[in-house]
C-alpha cells in the first residue's frame, strides 16, 4: 500500500469492519487528486486508488458472494470498470461511494446469474493458497492460544453468522454489509444503492430482525 | 401496542444513531419503561457485534498488480485510454473517423453513379423489393445508407437473432429487446447512470454515428477483413470450451495466462509492448455468463488450421453456419454496439480459468515419450473432415467439393474422433535391405528437403462414430474396441495396400532392433482427406500378425518436417534402447496400428483409448487410460508440438532450443512455442483471431440462422459478400497449394 493510501486510511477515512463512521460525503482532496491524475492517464495514481480501497471492496464483495475466487474477480472487475468510467465521476460523492456503487451492482449482477458463473482462480487451485495460509495462521494461533475451545467456539459462531448472512436476500444483505461491516451511515448507503434513506432504514431493520431470529441462541442476552 | 411496534422499528436506527431528536427521546423513554424493548435492543446490538466480529478477509497480495496489469493490457489491446478526454492522440481518431466516413460516402457515390446509369437503376429497382426506410420503429430493421439511397445496403438488424441470443442467456428468459446486446453485467452500469454494455458504448445502431460505423464495419466484412471472427454456438458450453482450447493447443497456440506465467507478469507486459510478441498465444475472456471469447494471435498457418478445425467443431454442434450470415450477423452485432468496439472491449472481460498445464504427455515430455517409444513418431496434421455436410458452412462445403475424394470412413457422423497411427515394429526382414534413406547421422535430424518414397508410415486420421463415442462413454469397451477395430482395419488395409504398391523397403531393412526411418507420404488421396501419414519403420515384412496381445510398438525416432509435399526419410543414428517389450517386437514383423480415440467427451473426462491392431486389422492390444482432465491440455500440447514440427527446416527445434535459453523458459519447458519477438519475426506475420463462443440451443440457432440466411441472402449485396468470401477462399487456397 502506498504512503498516500496509508496516510489517508490513517486519517480515518477508510475504516475496516466496525471502524469509525466516515466523514461528510465529499471527495477528499487526496482522492480528488488521484482521480484527476488517473484521468490524465497516470496508472500510478490508479494503482494508489486500487491499493487504498482494495481491501474494503474485496471484503464487501466477499461478504456478498461468499466465495473468494468470485470476490477476487469481482473486485478486479470493479476497479477496471471504475477506470473505464473515471471520466464520469464528477466528484459529487466520495470516490469510494462511487466505487462501492459499481461493486454493489457488479456483485448483485453476479448473484443474479445464480452462481452459474464461477470464476476460477488463475493463480492456482482454487483458494488453495489462501487456505494454506489460513491453515498455517490458524495452526500458529492454536499454538499460542491458551484457550483453543474459545477459538473453536468463535470460529463456529463466525460460520453461523456467515450462513445466516448468506440466507438473507440480496437487498437486505447488502445494507447489512455496508452498514455493519463497512461502517457506512444511512445516507452513504442510500447514496451507494440509490435508495431513499427510509428504505435503507427499513431494510436494515428487517435484515437485523431476520438475523436476530436466525442467531437467536447466539444473541440471547 | 401500536406505539410499541413503532418503537421496535426504530430500535435498529437508534442503535446506529440515526434518529433525530424527537425520535431519540421517544425511544429512550420507551426503553426506560419497557424491559422487552431493552432485551430486543440488546439482541440487535449482539447481532451487530457478531457481524462486526467477522474476521476481515485479506485480498490476495497481488490483486493490485493484477488489476494494473489487466488495465494496461486492456489499454494496449483496445488502443484506447480510459482517460480518452485527455488523450493527446484523440484527434487522430476523429480524423480517422472522418476519413472512413468520407470513404464510405465516396463508395456510396460510386455505387449511386453506377446504378443511375441509363436503364440500370430502373432495372435494379424492378428486381429489388423496396427496402424500408431507416426507421427505428420499423420492426427491428434498419437501412444502412450513405445518404438518401437506402437500397445500397439493406440488412436485417437481426433482431430475431439477438433475441434468440438473449433467450439462451442464463435462465433462458427472452429479454425481447432486439438490437441490444445482452451482457449480464450491464446492470452494473446503471450505477453510474450510463447504460454501457461490454464496451461501455452501447446504442441501437441507428444514430448517425452508428450508421456510419455500420457502413464501415459491413464494408469491412464485405472486404473480408473481419473473416478472422469465428462464432461458435453451443448448448454445451463447457464441452465446447474445452474443444476450442484443444484446437488452439493442437495448433501450438498457448494460453497467455497460466500459473506458470503468473510470476512473470512482467514478461506478459513485455509481450504486450511488442505486437509481434503477441503471436501464438490466446487470452480467453468471459464476456458474460454464457459467452466466452478467445482472442488469439496466430500465424497465418495457424489461422488457417484453427479456422478449419473450428468449422468441424461447428459441424459437431449441428448448427447451420453460413459464413455470410455469420459475418453479417457479427457486423450487425458490432453495429448494434453503437459503433463501440465490443470485440475489443476489455474492461468487462474477466479472465477465464485455465487449468495448469502439465508439460508432459502423460507424465513425460513428448520427446521423452518418443525416445521411449510411447508416442508416435510423427503426427503431422489434424483432420478436418466435417460431419454431415448438411450443416457445413458454405465455404467449407465448397472446400469439401474441391477436395472431394473417397473417404475411408466407416461412418460419417460427428461424435468422436479416432486417430489411427500405423507403426511397424523393428523386425528381422526376409529380404535384403534396399537403402533409400540417408545414412544415419549423429542425431535425429530433419531433412531440409523432402525426398520422395520411403517406407512409411504412421497414419493418423479421424474416424467419427457417434455410436462408438457413446459406447465408450458408457464403458462398453469391447463393443467400442470392435467398432474401432473395424474402422481401423479398413483404413489400415487401404494404407498398407498403398504402401505396398508405392514404397520400397526401409533403409535399415534387415537391421534388427533399429527404427531408423521416419517418413510421411503426401498422398493426395489421403492428405486430401486430411489424413496424415507418418511412421517409424524398422524392418518389416508383410507377414500376418503373430504379435501376442499386449505388445506395443517399438521406439520411434526422428522427426518430420512440415509442409513437405513428398516423403522424407530421416534416419537417426542413435536410437534409444528399446523398451523391454520390443524384444518380442524384434522377433515379430507385424506392423501395429495404434488407434487412439480422442473424442470430445473422452477428452473432457480425461479418457484416452489406445487400441493396437495388427496389419490384418485384428485388435491385439487395447489400452484404456484415464488421466486427469488437466492432461487434456497435455494431449493438445503434444499435438500442437507435433504440428509445430511441420515448420520447414527444423526451425521449431532451433527455436525451442533458443527459447530454452531465452527469457521465457516456461514456453520452452512446455515445448509449446517460442513466441519471442525474434522467433515470431522469423516465422510469419501475426494475425488476430477472435473466437466467440455463445451458449445457445442448437435447434434455436438453426432456426434463427435459416431465417436470417433467407433474409440476408435475398439481398444482392449479400450475394456480393458471398462471392467475395468465396473468392477470398479460392485465393487462400491458391496461395497454399498444399491444401489442394
Amino acid at each position: 500500500m502506498t504512503d498516500q493510501a496509508s496516510n489517508s486510511m490513517a486519517g480515518g477515512e477508510s475504516t475496516g469492519i466496525g471502524g469509525p463512521q466516515p466523514k461528510a460525503a465529499t471527495i477528499s482532496f487526496e482522492d480528488a487528486a488521484l482521480v484527476e491524475q488517473c484521468r490524465q492517464g497516470d496508472m500510478l495514481a490508479f494503482g494508489s486508488l486500487v491499493a487504498k480501497y482494495q481491501e474494503r471492496i474485496f471484503n464487501m464483495v466477499f461478504r456478498m458472494c461468499g466465495r473468494r475466487a468470485d470476490a477476487e474477480e469481482l473486485a478486479q472487475e470493479t476497479f477496471l470498470k471504475a477506470l473505464e468510467r473515471i471520466n464520469q465521476f464528477r466528484g459529487q460523492s466520495k470516490f469510494y461511494t462511487w466505487l462501492f456503487r459499481i461493486a454493489a451492482n457488479l456483485t448483485i449482477s453476479h448473484r443474479r446469474r445464480g452462481g452459474r458463473v464461477r470464476f476460477q482462480s488463475l493463480s492456482g487451485p482454487e483458494e488453495f493458497e489462501q487456505n494454506q495460509a489460513d491453515n498455517l495462521t490458524a495452526a500458529m494461533a492454536r499454538k499460542r492460544n491458551p484457550a483453543p475451545e474459545a477459538a473453536a467456539m468463535a470460529a463456529e459462531a463466525n460460520r453461523r453468522v456467515m450462513e445466516a448472512l448468506e440466507e438473507l436476500d440480496d437487498e437486505f444483505r447488502l445494507v447489512v454489509v455496508l452498514c455493519d461491516m463497512e461502517g457506512m451511515n444511512y445516507a452513504q448507503i442510500a447514496q451507494v444503492l440509490n435508495l431513499p434513506i427510509g428504505t435503507v432504514k427499513s431494510r436494515l431493520h428487517r435484515a437485523r430482525c431476520e438475523l436476530k431470529d436466525k442467531l437467536a441462541d447466539l444473541v440471547r442476552p | 401496542m401500536k406505539t410499541k411496534g413503532k418503537i421496535q422499528a426504530q430500535l435498529s436506527a437508534y442503535l446506529d444513531g440515526e434518529l433525530d431528536e424527537a425520535q431519540l427521546r421517544q425511544v429512550e423513554e420507551a426503553l426506560e419503561n419497557d424491559g422487552d424493548l431493552r432485551v430486543e435492543l440488546a439482541q440487535f446490538a449482539a447481532t451487530r457485534n457478531l457481524l462486526r466480529d467477522l474476521p476481515a478477509e485479506k485480498p490476495p497480495v497481488d490483486l493490485v498488480s493484477r488489476i494494473l496489469t489487466e488495465a494496461e493490457r486492456n489499454q494496449l489491446v483496445s488502443g484506447q485510454h480510459a482517460a480518452s478526454a485527455s488523450n493527446p492522440l484523440r484527434w487522430v481518431r476523429y480524423v480517422a473517423s472522418a476519413a472512413v466516413l468520407l470513404m464510405a460516402a465516396t463508395v456510396g457515390m460510386i455505387i449511386a453513379v453506377t446504378l443511375c446509369s441509363p436503364g440500370t437503376y430502373q432495372e435494379h429497382l424492378a428486381r429489388t423489393p423496396a427496402p424500408a426506410r431507416s426507421n427505428p420503429d420499423n420492426d427491428g430493421k434498419i437501412a444502412i445508407a450513405d445518404g438518401d439511397r437506402e437500397e445500397d445496403m439493406y440488412i436485417d438488424k437481426l433482431g430475431g437473432t439477438s433475441g434468440a441470443i438473449d433467450q439462451s442467456r442464463g435462465s433462458g428468459t427472452p429479454t425481447g429487446r432486439p438490437g441490444e446486446l445482452a451482457f449480464d453485467d450491464t446492470s452494473s452500469a446503471s450505477a453510474s447512470g450510463n447504460s454501457s454494455g461490454v464496451s461501455g458504448k452501447r446504442g441501437d445502431g441507428t444514430s448517425s454515428t452508428g450508421i456510419a460505423n455500420n457502413v464501415n464495419r459491413i464494408t469491412a466484412v464485405l472486404a473480408g477483413n473481419l473473416t478472422n471472427n469465428e462464432i461458435i454456438f453451443s448448448d454445451r458450453l463447457n464441452d465446447t470450451q474445452k474443444q476450442i482450447e484443444g484446437i488452439l493447443f493442437a495448433n501450438g497456440i498457448a494460453p497467455v495466462v497460466t500459473k506458470k506465467l503468473e510470476p512473470t507478469a512482467e514478461l506478459a507486459k513485455q509481450a504486450d509492448e511488442l505486437p509481434l510478441a503477441r503471436g501464438n498465444f490466446y487470452v480467453a475472456n468471459r464476456l458474460s455468463s454464457d459467452q466466452v471469447q478467445y482472442e488469439a494471435y496466430v500465424t497465418p498457418r495457424q489461422m488457417e488450421k484453427v479456422q478449419e478445425e473450428l468449422g468441424r467443431l461447428r459441424a459437431k454442434q449441428n448448427v447451420s453456419q453460413d459464413t455470410t450470415v455469420l459475418a453479417l450477423a457479427k457486423a450487425s452485432e458490432l453495429a448494434k454496439d453503437g459503433g463501440g468496439n465490443s470485440e475489443n472491449s476489455p474492461h468487462s472481460k474477466s479472465k477465464y480459468c485455465y487449468k495448469e498445464q502439465k508439460p508432459t504427455t502423460g507424465g513425460e515430455t513428448l520427446d521423452e515419450a518418443r525416445s521411449y517409444g510411447r508416442a508416435p513418431a510423427t503426427t503431422v496434421s489434424a483432420g478436418t473432415e466435417s460431419g454431415d455436410k448438411t450443416f457445413l458452412p458454405k465455404t467449407v462445403e465448397a472446400k469439401a467439393r474441391r477436395k472431394a475424394r473417397p473417404s475411408p470412413r466407416v461412418k460419417d457422423t460427428t461424435e468422436g474422433d479416432v486417430r489411427i497411427a500405423l507403426a511397424e515394429a523393428p523386425v528381422v526382414p526376409k529380404a535384403p535391405a534396399r537403402p533409400v534413406a540417408p545414412a544415419p547421422s549423429a542425431k535425429p535430424a530433419i531433412s531440409p528437403e523432402p525426398k520422395p518414397s520411403a517406407p512409411a508410415m504412421a497414419a493418423k486420421t479421424r474416424v467419427t462414430d457417434d455410436a462408438l463415442a457413446k459406447k465408450s462413454e458408457l464403458g462398453d469397451s469391447r463393443q467400442a474396441r470392435d467398432d474401432v477395430g473395424g474402422a481401423a482395419q479398413e483404413i489400415a488395409g487401404k494404407t498398407i495396400a498403398q504402401q505396398r504398391r508405392t514404397e520400397p523397403p526401409p533403409a535399415n531393412h534387415g537391421k534388427s532392433g533399429n527404427s531408423v526411418a521416419v517418413a510421411a507420404i503426401d498422398d493426395p488421396d489421403l492428405l486430401g482427406r486430411r489424413q496424415t501419414l507418418g511412421s517409424r519403420f524398422g524392418a518389416g515384412t508383410d507377414a500376418p500378425s503373430t504379435r501376442p496381445v499386449g505388445q506395443v510398438a517399438g521406439p520411434v525416432g526422428g522427426q518430420i518436417a512440415a509442409g513437405t509435399p513428398n516423403v522424407r526419410v530421416t534416419p537417426p543414428a542413435s536410437v534409444p534402447a528399446a523398451p523391454k517389450h520390443n524384444a518380442d517386437a524384434d522377433k515379430d514383423s507385424t506392423p501395429i496400428v495404434q488407434v487412439t480415440l480422442v473424442d470430445g467427451k473422452a477428452m473432457q473426462a480425461g479418457k484416452k483409448i489406445t487400441i493396437e491392431l495388427d496389419r490384418q486389422g485384428q485388435s491385439v492390444n487395447t489400452k484404456w487410460s484415464t488421466a486427469q482432465s488437466s492432461e487434456t491440455h497435455g494431449l493438445g500440447e503434444a499435438k500442437g508440438l507435433a504440428k509445430a514440427e511441420k515448420l520447414p527446416g527444423g526451425q521449431l527445434v532451433a527455436r525451442r532450443e533458443q527459447a530454452t535459453q531465452s527469457a521465457r523458459p516456461e514456453f520452452a519447458q512446455r515445448g509449446v512455442w517460442d513466441n519471442s519477438p525474434a522467433g515470431l519475426q522469423s516465422t510469419a506475420r501475426v494475425q488476430r483471431l477472435l473466437i466467440t463462443l455463445n451458449y445457445r440451443h442448437v435447434d434455436q440457432a438453426n432456426k434463427t440462422f435459416e431465417s436470417s440466411a433467407a433474409r440476408i441472402h435475398a439481398h444482392p449485396t449479400s450475394q456480393a459478400a458471398a462471392t467475395q468470401i468465396e473468392r477470398t477462399d479460392e485465393k487462400t487456397t491458391q496461395q497454399n497449394p498444399k491444401q489442394k
